[in-house]
């Protein structure tokens, strides 16, 4: 009978951008069990930002650095519900783009982190390369990289120029087929291929049974995703989850991959939907009532409940992200699998650590 | 303050959650979130929410922070993280959950989210 060994795995680790351990027991190579231990990183996000509502539009954006926008977005969302406002159109196609744009930068990133964990340093750096130049166009449109800054209550409070518009048209023209080489490559590279397929497997019964959500749901065979909610401007566009089966490392590489082609396909189809009108209404006195806003962050559904009681503080405000649902499935995708497959199958779950812990 | 302040409709309520949660999940909802908040007079409100059918729904009740609440991470696997999270952030007592997802005991502040709430050694007092 081979030896049992526990070993820590985080929160410090090479294949980690953010702290999170794993505690794993191991016979020989392989995991026979995990557990999870989170919380390096709790910031108290959820009481901060009931403080001030105000100010809350700028720091809901600060509880994660990938899905910002998102964050800005549900929030804004939800307030606006309260005030029951109507956005007016050019707003919502806005935060549309914005969001698109964005889910581009996240998943480039995460695609690029699984490629970097299974050793493929040279392909990690041809995500990163062609995520700079969407980095680079929402830091044209906006001014900031991170944190766009252009979410307000009631709409954006910076519009997208004429020139900003043949600006975010050009780059997505040149970067679609950058993107679909890049897709050949995750698609088809014998390398990618051994190191992610049948690896980390979560089944279909299991991703429903554990909420999960967003590409890795998607990619256990379940076609869940809030856009077909149609809040921003999703009702005027035309698109399908992108749904795999597998439920492996490669099923949720690869959807990730297809999704950065579809926001492509989904910034370019509100473009031309932009017309001259004003971006954003005022809304007055503070707010007062309830409301449930979610948006499809990249990682998956964000939900933001927003309860106001008339007063600049919030009553309550309680975020539940797309990575605290997604992370916990690890303890199904890691046993049975090789110690050496633990950085791929971690990374390839998209571990937000700042938006897990809040 | 007195259990008389919590009304019989949420007594009821409270001690049916599992057989609410079973329910929803039968009708193919999806659990997104248990929200938890204070009420004025200290009460907690409890929200259960649900997707189903790209729409959300809920179900909510009253109960006292010192009732022990059925846990339905056995009915709803994700609902665990969610019950833990409960736990930690505003000190309620779930069945078979235990504390210590993001907080650390004897370390963190207790309960941080609760108004009126007390201290643990590197906690901020506030109230």
């Amino acid at each position: 009978m081979s030896k049992v060994t526990t070993i820590p795995f985080g929160p410090q680790h090479a294949a980690f951008l953010e702290p999170l351990n794993v505690k794993l027991t191991l016979e020989e190579e392989k995991v026979v069990g995990a557990v999870l231990n989170q919380g390096y990183n709790h910031r108290g996000m959820e009481y901060a930002l009931s403080l001030d509502y105000k100010k809350s539009q700028y720091l809901a954006e600060r509880v994660c650095g990938i899905c910002s926008f998102h964050h800005s977005s549900a929030y804004c969302q939800g307030l606006e519900t309260i005030y029951g406002i109507e956005v007016p159109e050019r707003a919502r196609l806005i935060r549309t783009i914005m969001m698109e744009c964005q889910r581009l930068t996240s998943h480039l990133l995460a695609l690029g982190h699984i490629a970097e964990a299974v050793g493929y340093e040279n392909l990690f750096m041809q995500c990163f390369r062609e995520r700079e130049h969407v980095m680079t166009l929402v830091n044209r449109i906006s001014g900031n990289r991170v944190h766009y800054s252009m979410n307000v209550v009631g709409g954006v409070k910076r519009d997208l120029s004429e020139e900003g518009t043949k600006d975010v048209l050009v780059t997505m023209r040149d970067l679609r087929p950058k993107l679909e080489e890049l897709q050949r490559v995750f698609a088809r590279d014998s390398t990618l291929s051994k190191r992610t397929r049948g690896v980390g497997k979560l089944p279909k019964q299991a991703a429903m049974e554990w909420g999960n959500v967003g590409p890795v749901s998607r990619a256990s065979g379940i076609p869940q995703d809030t856009r077909l909610d149609g809040f921003a401007a999703y009702s005027m566009v035309q698109f399908a989850p992108v749904v795999r089966e597998e439920g492996d490392c490669y099923a949720r590489m690869m959807v990730r991959m297809d999704e950065c082609l579809q926001a492509v396909d989904i910034i370019e189809q509100c473009l031309p939907l932009l017309q001259d009108g004003p971006v954003a209404v005022q809304v007055k006195g503070h707010p007062k009532g309830e409301a449930f806003s979610r948006v499809e962050a990249p990682r998956g559904e964000l939900l933001y409940y927003i309860r106001a009681k008339g007063t600049l503080g919030l009553d309550r405000i309680k975020l539940r992200t797309p990575a605290l649902m997604n992370v916990a499935s690890l303890l199904v995708m890691l046993p049975g699998c090789q110690l050496a497959d633990v950085p791929t199958i971690t990374v390839s779950v998209d571990p937000c650590i700042c938006c897990t812990d809040r | 303050m007195s259990e008389a302040i919590v009304p019989e409709f949420d007594r009821e309520a409270y001690r049916g959650v599992r057989d609410r949660t079973r329910e929803m999940i039968d009708r193919g909802a999806r659990m997104i979130a248990i929200v938890t908040r204070e009420n004025d007079d200290g009460t907690m409100e409890m929200i259960y929410v649900f997707d189903r059918e790209q729409k959300i729904v809920d179900f909510r009740f009253q109960i006292l922070p010192e009732w022990e609440i059925d846990s339905v991470a056995d009915i709803f696997r994700g609902a665990l993280t969610l019950e833990r999270e409960a736990v930690d952030l505003f000190g309620l007592k779930i069945k078979g959950v235990s504390p210590g997802i993001f907080l650390e005991d004897g370390k963190s502040p207790v309960a941080p989210l609760r108004r009126k709430r007390t201290t643990a050694p590197g906690g901020d007092a506030d109230e």
